[in-house]
């Protein structure tokens, strides 16, 4: 009995300083693709098609990108970095993409190039009805508790892992609305999985709405998702993949 | 409609009763106390929907585990509390009639400790917990293959196997284990762990038992005894699939195929084979990448490092279709490919045997210009190959860690063909005109057997320095032929009454050729944008060659001046390096390397064994600059321009003081003064794709410069008794361009439904040729253009219509009386309809004119193929089809060129108007419906 109570003991001791994360600082995360679970995730196009490659194509290597996560206890923005480990000699050029979230005034200020267009998402933030499931997992030193939900426009299984000890409502891409930080993300079984790699302690951090540019056509959240929805159909009357022109 | 909208109003009223009883809004509170009572703080407390977990709201508890939910849905919600030192924990919210819900105190369990550490932290394994069950991921936790189930739970953190295979979890005994739920051979729960394979287990799952009172009673006695269930591997990764189809058709047309997969998560085997004598020669390149699997790709390793490769590389892709378009053709092929994939290994081999026997008449009527006289030739073949090949090839990858890599690849093949031709020329004057020369009369058959190897090695290196790397490759090409040829050439001249002329020679020739090579890569990245590359390439050649010549008129007597034997060696030495510049999207490499070609040789006469005269060792070298810049723009526009300077060596054979003059028409010398092609390069391009309206375009141009270029001058002379007799040498001669560009693009008009597509395309051409000592410069403008539509309406109908032009406009330095067009007009439609849910109807038509003004030819065809075909069965595993093709009878072989100082045109029969019946069966059964092949 007496082990039992330093035992717990313990464990609430450890789970106080665990408590105790960044308010500023840095949340770097790995960024994989696979192709052919993108592929064959695709339900419009034809069945065949998909199973051949997925036979000739499955084997071959996933596509490994970096992101970051800058954030303040009053605004965050996540960022795609250029990383040039894997490709030395040839670049492509990144598409431009940031989220911005401001906290203080619950306002998104969301950067992204879809279909050719640079678009700007300005509206309240907007979270989808997460489903709470039991498991849990370790991600880069944080226990975290798993989330899902279907999006219902691309037709994706999101997956996604909060941390039980740092109960801060962010994480990367678009996705949040969770009671802790989103560490990991995983589309589709695999077909894409943001995992954070590094977390970073810094007072220093500073996270400032970014400039409005020239020429951006500025959306809500709804004539996004009106966009998304007639992109969609086109693609499927098309039987193209639609994340040729549109983000995972 | 009506019953919806009552529907909805009864459930309205209902709603509303049910508020009237109870409140909307609750507010729900509790203190969340472990079991030693003590308060647990920033648990994470969250509201969920009861049907499916949906997260409502959440919070975290304050210092003495409180918490408090206001404005709560008093429509019965779960409640979950996590943290991470205690197992998570739900509870119902009933609906209740007052304000405000209390739950009290609330007790958490803690988290062993043995699972937060070891299997969370340490293996890295998502932990799975169900109520009380607590998941491990089997397939993380790696044992030896051959292992058992106990092997696999000795891994396992928090279980425990004691020497007599007793299982324990987390201190208490467990006494039943099921397997995907059931039991297995009896209760022993060693019965399983000690028999079943850790290989077909995915998951283990360990619960609190009920004991067997409890059961019976359903009270809680306090027993705490635990299970375990064995999850099996789902099969999903591991299936097969296969098709086979027989046809048979009208005019005595046959077909048959078949092909049969087997797969799993490391593993691909695969069956294929076919027979046809419908002019499928091979099998098409979908069905290739099938058969290869996950090593269709592997064909393209290059150990030939450095920019501007030079390809000696071999495709052994000689299964895939390559129908020439003349004659008919029998082929029968088949082979077996295994690829084998885990962890750091790939490995394939691969067998394939193929058989084509082709035969086809053909006409050729050609006008050959000199300086100022031209002459026409008509030429008759009956032609006859049979030809077949073994390959056998294999490739090893082995990752041996993160930063290195070998790549071994052996293929190998043994082919022989057999060819028998007849061959008739006659030829005419000019003035007057078509007026009888003479007649070339040619029957030869000749057998060939040859073996090649082909093995090639890369070993790649990663330094710590991200970006540094250097590679290493050798590689070895071994081949050998035997060719058996008799040739019997008859020439009857007709101006003059001399006799006529015969020829019969019996060739045995040899050849051998041994390619070695190696080279070196080394990369070096200067910051995030900059990086040198450093190469040398080495690659020695020896070739070897015997030709005994045989007179068989002449009691098959040697012919001297044809029988000879030679050797000849090519060393190939390359120094470069290259600097490039690349960040976000724009890429500039700029390099240059110095290349040294030594040739050396010797050859003799008559016998293999007697002195051999050697020829005058040749040594080129050359400075040879590079460049490459393409830059990628936001909106998908890209921009790209290369330039290389290109230097090429004679071959050996050119350089031979030779004569080879088999056909006592025209024959081929070498010159020993050769000195090597010099040409630049450039070539420049546009593609824009706009994702939004799906439109795309792309230009393309390009020119080749030549300083100096290596071309077969002619002399021809009119032989009394002989006819025109032509002798081509090797020289080389300064000048001598050409010049592309090309463009297409595809535009939706209506998206989705209506699509337009355009191309165009330009080529500009100078060539020099020296005609009896006089240079001619042929110049060839090319102008064609296309326009098609797409239209689709719906996914059950598309229809295709087009059309194109082209315009060939060829000028004789020489003799600008036969400046020249060659004009081709084409027409087509097609359709494409799905009737029936499973009945297809496809059709299309094809209209080709061809004309030449100079030698008076315009020629129409007019091809109409019609098929319907029905998917039949439950799962569409049948699909029987009846085709026509060529409706009108009308399909022949028909090209026409100009070049050089001459122009022609070929015609050769092949296989018209049939009908055919197939039936298929495919394990995975056809879609029923229309393929989308525009994109992909």
């Amino acid at each position: 009995m007496k082990i039992k109570t330093i035992l717990v003991s313990t464990f609430i001791f450890i789970a106080v300083i665990v408590l105790s994360q960044p308010n500023s600082g840095k949340i770097n995360y790995n960024v994989r693709h696979k192709w052919t679970k993108k592929i064959a995730a695709v339900d419009y196009m034809s069945k065949a098609k998909r199973e051949h490659y997925e036979y000739v194509w499955g084997n071959s290597p996933e596509y490994e990108e970096k992101s970051v996560l800058t954030f303040t206890p009053e605004a965050y923005r996540y960022d795609e970095i250029e990383d040039q480990t894997e490709y030395v000699g040839y670049s492509w050029r990144s598409t431009e993409y940031f989220i911005f979230r401001d906290i203080t005034n619950n306002s998104t200020y969301d950067v992204m190039r879809m279909f050719n267009k640079l678009y700007l998402i300005e509206d309240s933030i907007q979270y989808p009805n997460w489903k709470i499931l039991n498991d849990l997992k370790e991600v880069a030193g944080h226990i975290c508790m798993s989330a899902s939900y279907v999006d219902t426009i691309k037709n994706n299984k999101i997956t996604a892992w909060f941390a039980l000890d740092w109960p801060v409502n962010m994480g990367p891409e678009r996705f949040g609305g969770l009671p802790g930080v989103i560490l990991e993300v995983d589309i589709n079984n695999g077909a894409m999985i943001i995992s954070a790699d590094t977390i970073i302690e810094d007072a220093n951090v500073k996270v400032e709405k970014p400039e409005h540019k020239k020429r951006i056509k500025t959306l809500t959240e709804s004539e996004y998702i009106k966009l998304l929805i007639d992109y969609m159909e086109e693609c499927k009357a098309e039987e193209r993949p639609y994340f040729w022109g549109l983000r995972y | 409609m009506f019953r919806k909208f009552v529907s909805i109003f009864v459930f309205l009223a209902c709603s509303v009763l049910v508020l009237g009883q109870s409140p909307q809004n609750i507010s729900v509170k509790g203190r969340v106390l472990d079991s030693l009572g003590e308060t647990v703080p920033a648990a994470t407390v969250m509201l969920l929907t009861s049907s499916d977990s949906t997260l409502v709201n959440y919070t975290t508890t304050d210092s003495d585990g409180s918490f408090m939910f206001r404005s709560v849905k008093n429509s019965g919600l779960l409640l979950k509390i996590s943290h991470i030192s205690y197992m998570p924990i739900q509870k119902s919210i009933p609906i209740i009639d007052n304000q405000e819900f209390d739950f009290g105190n609330i007790l958490v369990e803690p988290i062993a400790e043995v699972l937060m550490e070891v299997v969370i932290k340490s293996a890295q394994a998502p932990l799975f917990i169900h109520g009380d069950t607590v998941e491990y991921d089997a397939r993380l936790f790696k044992v030896p293959p051959g292992s058992t189930v106990e092997d696999l739970l000795k891994r396992l953190p928090g279980i425990e196997v004691d020497a007599d295979g007793n299982i324990s979890s987390m201190g208490k005994g467990v006494r039943r284990v099921y397997v995907d739920g059931k039991t297995f051979f009896g209760d022993d729960p060693k019965s399983v762990t000690k028999n079943l394979d850790a290989e077909a287990i995915s998951k283990v799952q360990v619960y609190n038992d009920k004991s067997e009172q409890e059961r019976l009673t359903g009270i809680d006695d306090g027993s705490e005894d635990k299970a375990m269930n064995l999850e099996l591997k789902e099969e999903y990764k591991k299936g097969y699939f296969g098709k086979a189809s027989v046809a048979a058709g009208t005019e005595q047309r046959w077909a048959a195929r078949g092909s049969y997969n087997r797969f799993n998560e490391t593993s691909q085997l695969s069956f294929m084979g076919y027979g046809n004598n419908i002019n499928s020669t091979g099998v098409n390149w979908e069905d290739y990448q099938e058969f290869k699997g996950s090593s269709a790709y592997s064909e393209y390793d290059d150990g030939d490092f450095g920019f501007n490769t030079r390809n000696y590389r071999h495709y052994s892709m000689s299964y895939v279709n390559d129908y020439s378009g003349k004659g008919f053709t029998e082929n029968y092929g088949g082979g077996v490919n295994y690829n084998y994939f885990k962890d750091k290994i790939k490995f394939n081999a691969s067998y394939f045997f193929n058989q084509s026997d082709l035969v086809y008449d053909e006409f050729l009527k050609r006008q050959t210009f000199l300086t100022d006289t031209s002459y026409y030739q008509f030429d008759t073949t009956d032609y006859n190959r049979l030809n077949f090949s073994h390959s056998i090839s294999s490739r090893v990858e082995v990752e041996f860690d993160s930063t290195n890599t070998l790549v071994f690849r052996i293929n190998s093949r043994v082919s022989g063909s057999g060819i028998d031709s007849y061959k008739t020329q006659l030829y005419q004057t000019d003035a007057p005109l078509f007026s009888d020369i003479n007649m070339n009369t040619n029957r030869d058959s000749s057998n060939l057997g040859s073996y090649s190897v082909n093995a090639l090695s890369i070993y790649n290196h990663k330094f710590d320095k991200k970006g540094r790397s250097v590679s290493v490759s050798g590689s070895a090409d071994i081949s050998d032929n035997n060719t058996g040829r008799l040739t019997d050439n008859i020439n009857e001249f007709f101006l003059l009454l001399t006799p006529t002329e015969q020829i019969k020679y019996l060739y045995d020739n040899t050849r051998s050729n041994n390619l070695y090579k190696s080279s070196v890569m080394y990369v070096e990245p200067f910051g995030k944008r900059f990086s040198l590359m450093g190469f040398y390439n080495f690659s020695s050649n020896e070739t070897k060659s015997g030709k005994v010549v045989k007179d068989v008129l002449a009691d098959n007597v040697l012919v001297n001046s044809m029988t000879n034997y030679y050797i000849h060696k090519v060393m190939y030495n390359r120094l470069g390096t290259s600097f490039t510049y690349a960040y976000q999207g724009l890429n500039i490499t700029l390099g240059g390397a110095y290349q040294l070609i030594d040739m050396d040789g010797r050859y003799a006469f008559l016998q293999a064994s007697s002195d051999y005269t050697n020829l005058v060792p040749k040594s080129f070298n050359n400075f040879v600059p590079y460049f490459n810049a393409n830059w990628q723009m936001p909106n998908n526009l890209r921009l790209s321009f290369d330039y290389s300077y290109d230097i090429d060596e004679p071959e050996m054979s050119q350089l031979q003081p030779i004569v080879d003059n088999s056909n006592p028409l025209f024959s081929v010398e070498g010159n020993l003064n050769l000195t090597p092609e010099i040409s630049h390069s450039m070539s420049g391009g546009v593609y824009f794709w706009n994702q939004a309206s799906f439109a795309s375009f792309s230009i393309h141009a390009g020119a080749s410069i030549y300083e100096n270029s290596i071309v077969y001058n002619q002399t021809t002379v009119l032989e009394d008794g002989i006819g025109y007799v032509t002798t081509s040498k090797p020289e080389n001669v300064e000048g001598g361009q050409n010049s592309y560009a090309y463009f297409w693009g595809s535009v939706p008009i209506i998206k989705t439904i209506l699509t337009l597509n355009l191309s165009g395309n330009v080529r500009f051409a100078d060539n020099p040729v020296y005609i009896n000592g006089i240079k001619n410069i042929t110049n060839s403008d090319y102008y064609g253009t296309s326009l098609g539509l797409n239209l689709s309406i719906g996914s059950k109908l598309s229809f295709t219509f087009g059309g194109g032009i082209s315009q060939n406009n060829v000028k004789y330095s020489i003799q600008t009386s036969q400046n020249q067009n060659i004009d081709d007009f084409s027409a087509r439609s097609g359709i494409k309809w799905q009737i029936f849910k499973k009945t297809f109807v496809e059709g299309n038509l094809d209209w080709n004119n061809y004309v030449s003004d100079r030698l008076d030819y315009n020629q129409d065809v007019l091809l109409v193929n019609m098929s319907i075909r029905q998917v039949l069965g439950e799962k569409n595993r049948f699909e029987v089809r009846l085709a026509g093709f060529d409706l009108l009878n009308q399909k022949q072989y028909l090209y026409q060129m100009a070049y050089s100082n001459y122009t022609q045109f070929t015609e050769a029969p092949t296989l018209a108007r049939y009908f055919m019946l197939s039936v298929a069966y495919n394990l995975k059964g056809f879609e029923a419906k229309n393929a989308k092949n525009r994109y992909w």
